[in-house]
Formats: C-alpha cells, structure tokens, sequence
C-alpha cells in the first residue's frame, strides 16, 4: 500500500520533471512540484518498510520508473539513428590521452601504483585505534576501492604524467610513514 | 587533429578541457575494459537467480519452505560424518529454505591438509528429517556463478579481476558523471532520429544517469567483494604475521580457543537451534567451525526484519555455550556495513519485486556497455576511420556469450555428459569466430538471434514436463522460469526483426560500393 503509493508519487514526479523541460513558461514549477513529489515517495516507502529499507526501495524503484517513462520511444522505434552526419561533427576533436607510451604509463599508475596507494591509506585507516577494531577492518576495506577509483580517475584524467606518477607514490610514502611513526 | 569544432550542448565535443579529459578517461577505461564489463554484468543479471537456477537443473529436489531445527542439526551431522579419512575439517555449513530457494542444502568443506586445494561437497537434505538425499550438483548454476565472480578463472585471480572490473566500472561512472555538465539539463533528452552517435549517446546517457544509484551502489559492493581478498592479504601480512585466516576470523565474530579438548560427538546444533528460535526470527544458515574442536564456534544465522544487514548470528562455542550475538540491529557500524554489502550486490532485501527490478537494472548495465561500444563506432566511422572488424569482433563477443549460455542450458537440460564449462567457452569462441570473421556480420548475428530464440524454446519445452511433476513448493518457481526462458526466446525472435532495416541499409551499402566488405557499412543495434 505504501509503496504502491510510493511508486505513483515517482511516476508523477518523474512525469512533472520532463514536463518542464517541454513547456515555455512555468518551468520552476513542474520542477519544484517533481521535487516535491520525490520528497514524498522516499517517505511514503519509509513509512512502509523503515529508513534502512524505505530509502534503498526508493533509489531502486525510481530508475525502472522512469526507465519506462523515458525509454518507451527506444523499444518502439524500428532503427536508432541514421548515418548521415553534419559536417561540423565530423570533425570531432582528438583524444588527449596522447602516445602509446604515455597512455601504458598512465594504466600503470591507475592499476599498480593507485591500488598500493588505495592499500596504504586503507591499511592505515584498519589499523590505527580510532573506532573499534571491525569498524576499523571493515572501514579500511570500504576505502580500498574507492581510493582506487578517485586514483585511477586521477590517473585517466590528469595531463601532467610526471604527477600521476609520482603522486600515487608520494601518498603511499606518507601513508607508511605515518604508520611506522605514529 | 584537434579542432574547435562547436558541438553546441554535445559534451563528447565538448571544448571545456575537464570535460574533455574525463570524456578521455572514459574511453579509455571504457575500451580497455568493455568486453569483462559486459561479461560481468550480463552474467551478473542471470547470477540474481542462481538458487532458482539451481532448483531449475535438479527438479527432483525435495522442496519445502519449512523445516525444523532437527532437520537442520541432522543434515549437519550427516555432513559432517562424511569427512574423508585423513582429511581435516574446515567447516559444515547448513543453508535453510527461504523465498529464493524451498529446499535445505548442507555443504561439507574439508581438505587433505592446511595448504592443499579446498574440497567440497554439497547434499540436498530432507527438509523433514535431514536425512542426505542427492549430492547437489547444479553444474549450470554454478558455471553462471562462476562467470559472474571469478570469470571461470582459477582462484583468487579470477576474483582479483573482477575486483579490478569492478573498480574500472565505479571510476566509469565518476568520469561519466563530470563528463557530463549537463546532466540535469539533458535529463529526458532521446534524439532518437538524429544521426546514429547521438541517437546511441542519448541512449547511454539515459540508461546511465536514471539507473545511477543503483550502478553507483553495484558496482561499489562488487568491486569491495573482488578487491576484499587482496585487502585480506595485505592486512594479514602487516598486522597478523602473514596469517590470512587469523585476520578473517576478527571480523567473524568471537576467537576459537586454540588449544580447546576435541568433541567426542558432533556439536549439539538442535539445542542451538532451539535456543535461537523466536517469533520474529527466521532460520537462515548454520556455519560450524571446526566442528571437531570444542574451542571453535558454531554460527547460527537468521533473518532480522526491516533493516539492510539481514543476517543476525547468534555464536556459539562448539561445545554448547552461547557466546554472543553478532551483526544486526544494534552491533558496530562495521558490522552492519558488511552486513549490507552482499543483501545490496545480489539484490536479496526485497524479495522477488526487487530482484526484478535488480535484473532489469543489471540488464542496463549490460546494454550501457554495449551502447558505449556503439557511439565509439559511430565516431570512428563519423570521423573517416572505421573499425569494421573490431566491431565484428564486439558483435561476434556478445551474441557468442548469449549463444554460449542458451547452448549450455540445452546440453543440462538434455543431461548431456559433457564438460559444461568446456562446451560453453568453445560455443562461445565458435559463434564469435562465426560473426567477426565474416564478410557480413550483421546478418550472422541475426541468424544466432533466430537460434538463440530456438534453443530456448526447445530448453522450455524439455523441461516444462519436469516443472509439472516438480514438488507443489517448487513448481511455480520452476513454471516461472520456463516462461521467462520462452519471453527471452521471444525477445531474441524481436531484436532479430529490429536488425531488418540496418541489415537491408547494409546490404545496399555493400552493392553500390562492390569490392568494400560489407560489414564495414554494418550500422549498429546494439
């Protein structure tokens, strides 16, 4: 009943949304109206399943949502697209993620160094006595991958090379060093 | 070449630098990973249903959602009474029924001894008397599974590497997200009649931003669960001498009592059990640690309602005393957290309704990789270099893998002695071979569509007898199932149809340019 409820609120928000994408005037509205709506379907699947539950449904249930409202138009058409190309997006812009040489010098750092590096700084967190010993492990096991992530990003995306090497290594520096100290 | 080509609101063309270098970033690691990423995640969508997989090769299972506490105790003990002589004794674990799978199963792990390979066994139990009835032998649902969490790879590589695709996915996601500045702005954007790239943009995008919380948490929890295992070795070699067990066991629960006197008899699970039971409790699994020592400890785990971490245990000493309650309502935030982590990866929280919606959100992921690989090469052909054999390739890898997993379910349900594992990847190379090697693709992959959608139909039929005459427990699961396979054999017969127009576009392609292999005009479906 309440996520019933909770469904139909994000129906109607996700419709309010993409309506004001298509009107001229009152836009803030549909927006604000969307938003309010969002607002009411997580405490609609809180009310029925608790906070812990309640929000994750909700995440859950407003992607499929909204994939049916949105996508219907894919499902139904007989072709994605046609190959005819403007001229001016012919001529997109080159990668910048350079050489062959450079591109293997940066997925080093984004694989080995970024992961001793996302191992350091975990290690650290799992180690050192700030919380309760599993709160700790399981903390420092969390960080793992997402240091990883934001390093290999880094790694992907910065143009300096000389910084996405020495950095992961300079991190991982001070991580045991604060280790072996404090 | 770099231009200032103006793309107007199109981030791919984007002339802000950030933007370009994530949308770098992104291609990158897109390319360089997007064959494991489809692999994982489309196996990973059929992984959510691996119980019911399970269920579905061995039709015969006694099936029951109930059972008792003397059940349970006896097929442990029954386990355990099947250690090998010689052998030593690592754990007995007892699985209860529950929504996803009406039966009770009892693992044995044991092995020749500390560093030799694992060797394990499972039995299917009577429900009613726990009496060991067949060795559960679900060779499909476990080569699913294995696809899924270790790429048929040897252990723990294959799970290392899975760990790594799923760090790649999670990075995929941060340099999708800052790629794209307008994220609200586009957020209902579908140009489905413009040209190709963006129409398969768009498509991406969509599939990406609305599905974002859930790819966000998926890929967060499975690349925790890959990488966990390298973590456990680096923190064994720096805070526990090297000991990987010892540094498990701290997040299991109490320590064992190293020099504790051996049981004469089996730990005494009934009473354990019984002890657990209460109103709002549900019987979920039993892990017995070294049962032949009364210094280890036996886990009883059960299902706590309204939260996320879904599995409470009470810990008991093997040799009968309660030592605490772990995990669950109330214990330490990490507790709790890992607790989540798995109900979170395998969408197990919510019953069927979530699972669901967690297989068509994984079905997303799939088709995000593959709409990915598509605007990749609708630029490279926009651009006057297209990759005509590496798109044979893409089209030959993911119509293989589909082909490959229909074949194998016809060879289980059809009881065919062979190795499974073996008939999979060679139907798989066979069929990729098949596509990319080919003048015209595009019409290959359409013909494994048409197939594909035989093969499934004839698997449904096969086994539709075997759901009818399957125990009243099992039958709607199984029933189910036949029907999904016959709507997937359907939905094979539609994306086969969807292929026409593109086919017939790149059939004309290749008669006015005679001498160009075709494939090289083959436009995409995805």
């Amino acid at each position: 009943m309440w996520m019933t409820a909770g469904v139909a609120a994000q129906a109607l928000c996700v419709f309010l949304l993409r309506r004001s994408k298509s009107v001229d005037s009152g836009a803030t509205g549909f927006v604000a109206g969307g938003l309010a709506l969002f607002a009411a379907s997580l405490l609609l699947f809180v009310q029925g399943l608790g906070a812990e539950l309640g929000i994750t449904w909700a995440l859950v249930t407003i992607s499929v949502v909204a994939y049916l409202m949105i996508l219907l138009p894919f499902f139904a058409a007989s072709a994605v697209g046609h190959s005819r190309a403007p001229k001016r997006e012919r001529l997109m812009p080159a990668s910048p993620s350079g050489s062959a040489a450079r591109l293997s010098l940066r997925l080093f750092s984004a694989g080995p160094l970024y992961l001793i590096c996302a191992l350091a700084v975990s290690l650290l967190i799992a180690t050192k006595p700030w919380a309760q010993e599993i709160t700790r492990l399981f903390t420092g096991g969390l960080m793992t991958p997402l240091f990883w992530s934001l390093g290999a990003l880094h790694a992907t995306v910065d143009t300096n090379l000389w910084r996405v090497l020495w950095l992961p290594i300079a991190i991982t520096a001070v991580a045991a060093a604060i280790y072996l100290l404090a | 070449m770099t231009t200032k080509a103006n793309a107007g609101h199109n981030p791919e063309g984007s002339n802000n630098r950030f933007v370009r270098q994530m949308i770098d970033s992104h291609s990158v690691l897109g390319l360089s990973f997007a064959a494991l990423i489809y692999v994982v995640s489309l196996s990973g969508a059929l992984t959510l249903f691996v119980p019911e997989i399970s269920l579905w090769e061995l039709p015969d299972t006694e099936a029951s959602y109930q059972t008792t506490p003397r059940a349970v105790a006896t097929a442990a003990q029954n386990a355990q009474a099947e250690l090998k002589e010689g052998n030593e004794i690592l754990n007995v674990v007892a699985y209860g029924p529950d929504e996803f799978r009406p039966y009770l199963t009892v693992r044995l792990n044991q092995r020749a001894g500390r560093n030799e390979p694992l060797d394990s066994t499972d039995w299917i139990a009577d429900p009613q008397t726990g009496e060991l009835l067949d060795v559960a032998e679900a060779r499909y649902a476990h080569l699913i599974e294995d696809l899924h969490t270790v790429l048929l790879l040897p252990n723990p590589w294959g799970r290392y590497l899975v760990g790594i695709i799923g760090v790649c996915m999670f990075t995929l996601i941060l340099s999708g997200i800052f790629a794209h500045p307008t994220i609200v702005k586009d957020a209902f954007k579908l140009r489905l009649k413009r040209n190709a790239r963006m129409a398969w943009t768009d498509m991406h995008n969509r599939l990406s931003v609305w599905g974002l919380p859930f790819h966000l948490v998926i890929t967060f929890t499975g690349a925790f669960l890959g990488v966990a295992g390298i973590t456990v070795v680096a923190l064994a070699m720096l805070a526990y001498e090297g000991d990987q067990e010892a540094a498990i066991q701290v997040i299991q629960g109490p320590q064992p009592v190293l020099d504790a006197p051996p049981m004469t008899s089996p730990p005494d699970y009934e009473s354990m059990l019984t002890r657990s039971e209460a109103a709002d409790r549900r019987f979920s699994i039993l892990v017995a640690s070294n049962p032949g020592s009364s210094g280890h400890t036996t886990s009883v785990a059960y299902y706590e309602e309204g939260i996320l971490s879904m599995r409470t245990s009470d810990i008991y000493r093997n040799s009968g005393e309660f030592l605490e309650k772990f995990g669950g309502s109330g214990s330490p935030a990490g507790a709790r957290v890992f607790g989540m982590v798995q109900p979170l990866h395998y969408g197990t929280f919510g019953g069927y309704p979530i699972k669901i919606l967690y297989f068509v959100l994984s079905l997303a992921l799939t088709y995000i990789t593959s709409s990915g690989m598509m605007i990749w090469f609708k630029r490279k052909r926009q651009q006057g270099q297209p990759k005509p054999r590496t798109e044979a390739l893409w089209r030959g890898m993911t119509t293989g893998l589909s082909a490959a997993l229909a074949a194998t379910a016809l060879i289980t349900v059809a009881k065919l002695e062979v190795p499974l594992t073996a008939s999979f990847l060679g139907i798989w190379a066979a069929t990729l071979a098949l596509i990319a090697f080919n003048r015209n693709p595009l019409r290959w992959v359409r013909y494994h569509y048409v197939a594909i959608a035989a093969v499934l139909a004839v698997v449904a039929a096969l086994h539709f007898p075997n759901a009818i005459a399957a125990a009243a427990a099992a039958r709607p699961l199984l029933i189910s199932i036949d029907a999904a396979l016959l709507a997937t054999a359907l939905a094979f017969v539609a994306a086969a149809f969807r292929t026409r127009p593109e086919l017939e576009a790149s059939d004309a392609a290749s008669s006015d340019a005679s001498g160009a292999p075709a494939g090289s005009r083959a436009t995409g479906t995805g």
